[in-house]
Formats: C-alpha cells, structure tokens, sequence
C-alpha cells in the first residue's frame, strides 16, 4: 500500500449513540481501497452501527467518518436537495449484502437485481419496474454469473435462503460500487450455502477490486472473508490485526 | 386496574341510565317479542307459492271491494327487492371503489415512516380522522341535502367514512412494514421515488387489496340501512316493511341481506387468502 494511495474509509473519533446508549466510541479506523476487512465482535458491540455509519444510515453524534471523499457526517440528516443528491451518490457506490430478508419479497429476482442499479437510472419509468433493455442484460448477467438465472422470474420469497443471499450478491454485483458492506452474509445459511456465498464474495471482490467490509460471527470464516479483522467490544475499537492462520483462535482469546 | 376501570363504567352507565328511567322495556314486552316472532316466522315470499290467488277483501255488509292475487304481487314484490339489492350491492361497489381512490393519497402522507412534511401529515391524518369518525348514515343524510334522494347520496356517502377507515389502515399497515427490504433499496442509491414504487409499494399492495375488500365487504352490509335515509337501495324497502308493520315482508328483506351478505362474505374471504 503505497502512502498516495487515498484510503476508501477514514473515521476519526467516531461517536454514534441512540438515546442512553452509546453504539460506538472513538473508533478511529483507515481502510484503503481494494482491502478486505472483517468486524468482530459480540452482540451489541456497534459491528452493524459501524457498517450503517459507512452507509450513511446511521446518525452520526462525533468524530468523522470519510467515505469515497464524502464526509458522511455532513450528509447525516439530509435537508436539501443538494446533500439528498450527494446521499444517494454516495450509497450508489457502497453496495450491501445484508444478513438474512432484505429482498423485496413479492418481486422476481430479476425486479430485486435490477434495483442495483436504481441509482444510474432515476427516470420514474422504473418506478412501474420498466428499465432500460442495457440494464436488464446487465442483471440478468449478474443472475447467470451467481448461478441463479433460472430464478430470474420466480418471487423471491418463494426462494431458499442461500438462493436468496445469491441473489442479494447479484444485486450489489449489478451496482458495481467500489465499496461492498456484508453484515454476516452468511447467518442462517447451511454450512453448503455459506460456502457458496463466501465464494461469491470472494470473487466478486476480486473481479471488480472492490473494498469488503464484512461483518463476520463465525470466527472460522474471518480468514476466508478477510485480510484484514477489527476487533470491536462495547463500541470500542480494541483490536486491528492482519489476518493470519492463528487468528481465529487469537480472536477467541480476545473476545472470550 | 384496568378491569377495575371498566367494570366502574359499566355499572356507572347501568346506575344512571336506570335513575334516569330509561331501561323499562315497554308495557308488554312478552305479547309484542311474541306478536312480532310470530308474524315474523311466515316471511312474506312463501306467498309466491303458497299465496291465495284469489283473497277478497270486503267491507263490514261482504261486499267484495278488491280481489288481489297475493302471488303474482309477490312476485313483483320480490322483484322488487332484486332491484334494491342490486343498486345496494353497486352503491357499495362504487362507494368502495371511490373511497379505495381516496384513501391512497391520505394514507401515504398519514404513514409516520415515509416522512411527509409535518403539515402534510397532520392534515392528511385530520382529514382520515374525521371521515372515520362520521357514520356512513350521517354521510348519507349530509349528501342527501347536498346531491337529492337516490343512489349518489349512498355511494358518496359510503366513499367519504370508508376513505376514512381504508386511509388509516394502508398508513398502517405501511407503517408495520418490515423495513429492512425497504432500508436497502434505499442503501442502492434510489431516488425517493424509486423506494416507494420498488420498495414500499410491492410489499404494501397486497395488504391494500385485501382491505379494500374486508371494507366492501362491510360496506354491503352498511348499505343495506342507506336507504333509510333516502339513500338508495334495499333500506328504502326495509324502512317501508316497518313503518306499514308489514313483519312478513321485513322478513323476506331480512332474510335477502342476509343471504347477500353470506355470499359475499364468502366471495370476498376466498378472493382474500389468495392474496396474502
């Protein structure tokens, strides 16, 4: 990593709290681009926050956090038209696969794909799900590429829960952002369909040099997912280590 | 606690309703429940069949004043009462219909997580507030001034309290939404619109359908008393059966809005399930 190099994520002193709460404390991190970065952590420990911070989901109360050259703590509560506009830019070029049902149910897995690319084509046309046929070639290459083109036209709640996951991939596929947030990609999936995701993760990352964040539980997955772990306990940063074989049992240790 | 608090109210309303003497239950409540039972068990349409085609009626000397065939006016009566049930069965129809229009615009700015500016939404919100809490009958009388007697009255009336009930559920049931789905439409960049349409609205429809019938549904049986006020339909009849004490004709109207009602209520479940 050369020092010229911007780094994709930057947060310094980061302070997010919901009420009495605090989520995270002065978490400071730097992530440069093309690196790929697990979270651990136990329940409640701001794993989620951290990634709904990157994504501007998420309010931020201190510190600051860089996304993309956008300081997301300024777009926290968007006002204007202008910071609404810089907003969505700023999501269209974080893709997310999140754990579990975030698909729109009672549409095709085609529909749900296609969504990916809601950001490049804003014309209320697509709001009646009619895209232009360069985006549907896309999606439906995203489909094939995760295996899952023979769903393109089944609902999704009609799909298994790996099928799903697949799914979700081919949408962040078919956003083609530079940065990929995963908030445990494979939770509830049996040990076959995880290493299928994972797989797809992995390629995905590479083919497009994007930057992964993921949330991991499972510590066995953190060197498969990641170069890279941070280490969260009570909001707070307490660990930032390089990946290696040890480090699933070193995590045990630190998180007990 | 609570228990304690509707127990009070209800002896409360028992203590001071019986001081103010308004829970006598008339002169003779056995001979009339008897008296009205009774004429009620021979509903009026048995006639079609069984009716004396020749019933004289004569004065005091039996003179024959008039010869009337009691199954051919039955017929007719029950035609009749077709009629009324068709027009009742279209003024909720309609009446559903336009409050199913409504009730969408409303109900999206009264929905607290789609975030509408807050004047907007109070608005939105009084408005379905007060449609809600007006009867259909008192619509009915209200657009009978306004629109004359007839079935406009009936369907405008039934739209303006079902717009009201049809807005508050759809912000409802927006408002429980699972909005994980929706978060990450939005996280892909989508414009405002595009959540809704692509996010939102998918996951609502379906829900919103299936109202709009249970309220159709309901709408038949509201109907059917519309007429009372002049509002068109089976009510106009209903009010004619009881003012003339005619219980065997009211019968026959009662056992009709049943009938309806059963059916559609049928019709409406199984269209219903399908849907969820």
């Amino acid at each position: 990593m050369s020092a010229a190099v911007l780094p994709v994520i930057e947060a310094q002193g980061l302070h997010v709290h919901a009420g009495e709460n605090t989520l995270l404390r002065d978490v400071s991190l730097s992530i440069a681009p093309g690196e790929r970065v697990a979270i651990v952590g136990h329940n409640g420990a701001g794993k989620s926050t951290l990634l709904r911070t990157i994504s501007a989901f998420s309010r931020v109360h201190g510190g600051r956090v860089n996304v993309l050259g956008t300081d997301v703590t300024l777009l926290g509560e968007p006002r204007n038209s202008q910071k609404t506009r810089d907003l969505r830019q700023l999501r269209s070029r974080v893709a997310q696969v999140l754990q579990g049902l975030h698909l729109v149910g009672r549409l095709s897995a085609l529909d749900n794909v296609l969504i990916g690319g809601a950001a490049r084509t804003p014309s209320w046309l697509t709001w009646f799900r009619r895209w232009p046929a360069r985006e549907r070639e896309q999606a439906r290459a995203a489909l094939m590429r995760v295996g899952m083109a023979w769903a393109a036209q089944r609902r999704t709640d009609s799909l298994s829960g790996g099928e799903r996951q697949k799914v979700a991939i081919a949408r962040a596929l078919h956003q083609n952002a530079p940065v990929l947030l995963a908030d445990e990609p494979t939770a509830s999936l049996d040990a076959e369909a995880a290493d299928e995701v994972i797989a797809l993760l992995r390629e995905l990352v590479a083919e497009r040099k994007a930057t992964l964040i993921c949330v991991v539980h499972d510590l066995d997955l953190v060197p498969r997912l990641a170069e890279r772990v941070i280490v969260l306990r009570r909001g707070h940063l307490v660990a930032d280590v390089k990946v290696d074989a040890n480090t699933a049992t070193e995590l045990r240790g630190i998180l007990k | 606690m609570l228990l304690v608090a509707c127990a009070l109210l209800v002896l409360a309303s028992l203590w001071t309703l019986a001081a103010e003497d308004e829970l006598s239950l008339g002169r003779k409540p056995w001979q009339n429940l008897k008296k009205t039972v009774a004429e009620m068990s021979e509903p009026s349409f048995l006639r079609v069949w069984f009716g004396d085609t020749n019933s004289q009626m004569r004065d005091q000397d039996g003179k024959v004043l008039r010869v009337d065939d009691q199954q051919a006016n039955e017929r007719r009566y029950l035609a009749g009462v077709g009629r009324a049930l068709w027009t009742t069965l279209r003024i909720a129809t309609l009446g559903t219909a336009l409050a199913a229009l409504i009730a969408l615009p409303f109900g999206l700015l009264a929905a607290r997580t789609l975030n509408a500016p807050r004047p907007l939404f109070w608005f939105a919100k009084g408005v379905l507030d007060t449609l809600r809490s007006i009867h259909t009958l008192v619509f009915g009388l209200f657009f009978v001034g306004i629109v004359g007697l007839g079935a406009t009255a009936g369907i405008l009336a039934v739209a303006a309290h079902s717009a009201g009930t049809l807005g508050k559920l759809l912000a409802e049931s927006i408002e429980t939404l699972d909005t994980h789905p929706v978060d990450a439409v939005r996280a892909t960049g989508a414009t405002a619109g595009q959540v809704f349409f692509l996010g939102v609205w998918p996951a609502v429809l379906p829900q919103y359908v299936s109202q709009v019938l249970y309220v159709w549904e309901f709408n038949i049986r509201d109907s059917t008393i519309l007429g009372l006020v002049g509002a068109g339909g089976l009510g106009l009849l209903l009010s004619e059966a009881m003012s003339l004490f005619q219980w065997g004709r009211l019968a026959t109207l009662l056992i009709a809005i049943v009938l309806m009602v059963t059916a559609f209520d049928a019709v409406s479940r199984a269209v219903r399930k399908r849907l969820v």
